[in-house]
């Protein structure tokens, strides 16, 4: 019989530890999960979380133990990953079951994050400098270009790399003293996913981890200001706009109901956005939509790119298509076929190690176990009008954000 | 290639922000009461993405400021006025887009201009605004032939029966 289990712990410094025993891993996966990202920082501080990542996380500016061990253990085949986001800040490693102790103690060491080289920041903030221009130059920007139209310049409406001026000013003081404040026991959550028994594992790291201690501070109170405006960048002959309607957060039940109505308008060649848009009227070439939840609000965004004397129409069709869920609802079909693909993708979720480990954390920064048969569960449930209904309290004017790539935001501005 | 200075709409020209449907409107509104931005969205049926554009654009332009944050559980939201002090123009010859304030500046010059008009021919009701100006020293002479065409056109509204008015500019050297 298929079941899962987590087990659970509260160190005494109140670091939190997560254990899901999965008996058929050879591999074993932990994850130290910081509970700071860029939703925690100001317009004058943004990027400061990423930057930190680079220092403490990356393998080459760590101090010299845990550079050691880190070392050693991708000199025996572990895999180690770091990653800030707008909730969190998270590094990984995943290695065979038996280096268990060797991940342990890495990870304890590379906590110990003092005293950084000057020129270990000069030479890290070159590189990031280099991400950040990558990375406005993307295509990437697109969802955080939607989330900054969203939510202006505040907690998730921040990009995580931040901006090259504020890149290009931190200090070594500034590093070092937000680490110390933030990045705490308190505020840390370990998760260790493998064939491995809890307690063991559990006491393993309190011995480890004891020295670490808190600071009496907690996470600024990131605060969430709502205001969907328009945003267009850049001039080009093709245009790539998103439309995105505030939607409810990680915390609400609605967001199932929000995951469904995003993939029957556009989750593949059956969704109705590409059916109109692409086969039917020929107006683009992608077109798709996606919704994401995070713990302070979530949204809906369809996402398409068209010819820029297209656009108006292209915006038409699509608020019509929307308009019709609103009426008439959706169909039971496009329910069935939008609840069976989103069924596929949780249960595929064990079956890539990593990807399990962080949904877990993820889950876990909320205070929640994520447990696929409980998602199963939850996607079964809706029913087609809870799906209408979402879409009419999502979907209007009053929630609507259009962010583009191509064209400037006046010519946004006039299909409003 | 773009960097992160490009997001902040600052490419825009912000005469056309509050010349476009909808921009006088909000300034308007504001200049009068604090309100947010769902407030204004409401009272005048213009999408809120557009109004918080507009405000955007205002606001970096130092046309209207935050009056007051308002902040519950873990959502907040500005409340923003405009005055008097918002409408006073800079030029100084550092400045590299005078066009652009000359254009503004002609444009209130043409309100003042319909607010008089219909005040003098009681068409609508009269809004009037203390216009502060900048002025390099070159430009005086184009304003003032403006200015006197201004005046000429008033009186060519003038009816024998009408109220006398009286119209003042005053120019201070500085």
């Amino acid at each position: 019989m298929y079941y899962e289990s987590i087990s659970k712990a509260m160190l005494e410094n109140c670091m939190k530890v997560v254990v899901r025993k999965t008996k058929q891993s050879r591999n074993l996966s932990i994850g130290m999960f910081v509970n700071h990202g860029s939703k925690d920082e100001t317009i004058h501080n943004n990027g400061i979380s990423h930057f930190i990542e680079h220092m403490a996380f990356s393998h080459e500016n760590m101090n010299v133990a845990a550079k050691q061990m880190v070392g050693d253990l991708l000199d025996n085949g572990a895999r180690y990953e770091a990653y800030t986001g707008k909730e969190m800040t998270r590094c990984c490693i995943t290695s065979q079951t038996s280096y268990s102790n060797d991940i342990i103690k890495a990870l304890s060491n590379i906590v110990k994050f003092r005293d950084i080289p000057e020129e270990r920041i000069k030479h890290e903030r070159a590189i990031i400098l280099q991400e950040a221009d990558t990375y406005f130059a993307s295509s990437k920007v697109k969802t955080e270009l939607s989330e900054r139209t969203l939510w202006g310049e505040r907690s998730l409406g921040l990009f995580v790399i931040g901006n090259q001026e504020n890149i290009s000013r931190f200090t070594k003081e500034d590093i070092e003293s937000r680490f110390e404040k933030y990045y705490t026991p308190s505020n840390t959550l370990m998760v260790i996913q493998g064939n491995v028994d809890p307690d063991e594992i559990i006491n393993k790291i309190a011995t480890e981890f004891d020295f670490w201690r808190n600071n009496k501070v907690s996470n600024p109170l990131p605060m969430l200001e709502v205001s969907p405006s328009v945003t267009g960048i850049g001039n080009s002959d093709r245009v790539n706009l998103t439309i995105s309607f505030v939607g409810p957060s990680f915390r609400s039940r609605k967001k199932y109901a929000m995951a469904i109505l995003s993939d029957i308008l556009g989750d593949g060649l059956k969704s109705r956005l590409f059916l109109e848009l692409r086969e039917k009227r020929e107006l683009v070439y992608s077109i798709y939509s996606y919704s994401l939840s995070y713990g302070l609000g979530g949204y809906l965004a369809i996402d398409l790119n068209c010819q820029k004397e297209k656009l108006d129409e292209c915006f038409n069709v699509v608020m019509e298509i929307v308009k019709d869920i609103q009426g008439k609802g959706v169909t039971s079909e496009e329910l069935e076929r939008a609840r069976a693909s989103r069924i596929t993708s949780t249960l595929q979720i064990p079956n890539d190690s990593v990807r399990h480990l962080n949904t877990t954390g993820r889950y876990a920064l909320y205070n929640k176990d994520f447990f696929v048969d409980n998602e199963v569960f939850e996607l079964m449930s809706i029913t087609e009008e809870e799906v209408r209904e979402v879409a009419n309290e999502m979907c209007d004017e009053s929630n609507m954000a259009l962010s583009a790539v191509g064209t400037n935001s006046e010519s946004l501005i006039s299909l409003l | 290639m773009l960097n992160s200075a490009d997001f902040g709409n600052n490419q825009t020209d912000f005469l056309d922000t509050i010349l476009h449907a909808g921009g006088m409107e909000v300034l308007s509104i504001l200049s009068i009461v604090s309100k947010t931005a769902t407030e204004v969205s409401k009272q005048t049926g213009i999408p809120l993405a557009k109004v918080n554009y507009i405000i955007k654009m205002l606001e970096k332009n130092d046309l209207v400021f935050v009056d007051s944050t308002n902040s519950k559980e873990d959502f907040v939201e500005n409340a923003y006025k405009a005055d008097v002090n918002s409408f006073s123009i800079r030029l100084s010859s550092k400045n590299s887009d005078e066009m652009e304030k000359i254009k503004m500046i002609n444009y209130m010059i043409d309100e003042v201009q319909n607010g008089m008009v219909n005040a003098v021919t009681d068409l609508a009701p009269a809004e009037f605004s203390l216009v502060k100006a900048r002025i390099p020293r070159s430009k005086v002479k184009e304003y003032i032939l403006r200015l006197r065409e201004l005046e000429a056109e008033i009186d060519s509204h003038q009816e024998i029966e009408d109220a006398p008015y009286t119209f003042t500019v005053a120019l201070f050297q500085n």
